[in-house]
């Protein structure tokens, strides 16, 4: 028997929002298509604000990557207030797919992984990251965990 | 479009790949999705070896990280599960495989990295990733019946 194995639909879709007063969305929802991620690797050194939203719950997770900030449901959550230089986006899917050894179960998860990474003043580099599952809930992690 | 995963399993002398397979059962038999019930393996022999890799379609921009290992289930007397990551295919046998001799891990941090079909750590088209071979052997120790379910993960980074 063959079953195809699709991905779960993502529940938290991305917003990046640049310099020169574009933006992208990951979905456009006049075409009916996915941005790939790729649109955004483009004009990376653009952007200035990258955001998550769920689709079915009042969350919203932004990355404020000029000021390395992050801001959830536009409460911004501040780590220190050291400089930090070089700041850079992160964003990955963690995908996680299961398959049984006797049974047919399939189990897929999706953590979203999002945050910014930077240089502090001695030139060290730093990483501050949410792990956000598909039902909204977060974690403080890095990217090993999860 | 993201990426679309499936499992894929080769079998035969000409490798005959099956992508979509619905489970990874182990048996006396070379083929994918078999019933373990119709195809025991006999206490002391192995199961054919099975020859398995990961499958992307869609369109993505970048897959990473691809790991694998045994994430649940638990071995009864005399049974283990041996692993390769990277291998290429070779004609699955019920003979003690000399492709698959580690101890499959049990344990993210010890996971398999699993590399993409052209070596690489990363996929960014459609395609496939180089094959793990996984075989369960057992003992004259191993008690008659059904084994434990065992749950297999594989992860991946997308962007």
């Amino acid at each position: 028997m063959d079953i195809e194995i699709k991905r779960p639909k993502l529940k938290l879709t991305w917003h990046a929002y640049f310099n020169d007063n574009t933006h992208i969305d990951q979905y456009n929802v006049v075409t009916n298509t996915e941005n790939p991620f790729q649109t955004v690797l483009d004009k990376f050194d653009k952007l200035v604000l990258f955001e998550l939203t769920h689709l079915y719950k009042p969350l919203t997770i932004k990355v404020d990557v000029l000021n390395g900030n992050i801001l959830i449901n536009n409460s911004t959550f501040i780590l220190n207030k050291y400089p930090k230089h070089n700041i850079r986006l992160i964003y990955f899917r963690r995908n996680k797919v299961d398959i049984d050894v006797k049974g047919e179960a399939f189990n897929h998860r999706v953590f979203y992984f999002i945050g910014y990474q930077y240089n502090t003043s001695k030139g060290e580099n730093r990483k501050v990251i949410l792990v956000v599952d598909q039902e909204g809930n977060m974690s403080i992690g890095d990217d090993h965990d999860f | 479009m993201s990426a679309t995963f499936q499992w894929s399993e080769s079998n035969g002398v000409s490798e005959t790949v099956t992508d979509g397979i619905s489970n990874l059962n182990f048996g006396s038999v070379d083929s994918p999705n078999l019933s373990p019930s119709s195809y025991p393996i006999v206490a002391g022999q192995n199961s054919f070896e099975k020859f398995i890799r990961a499958k992307f379609s869609g369109s993505f921009t970048e897959i990473s990280n691809m790991k694998f290992w045994k994430s649940s289930g638990d071995y009864k007397t005399g049974e283990v599960i041996k692993a390769a990551a990277n291998v290429s295919y070779s004609t699955p046998t019920s003979s003690t495989s000399i492709i698959a001799t580690s101890d499959i891990p049990t344990s993210e941090g010890s996971a398999l990295s699993i590399q993409a079909s052209d070596g690489n750590s990363k996929i960014t088209s459609p395609g496939y990733t180089k094959y793990i071979c996984l075989q369960l052997q057992t003992t004259a120790s191993t008690p008659a019946g059904s084994l434990n379910t065992k749950t297999f993960t594989f992860q991946y980074d997308e962007i």
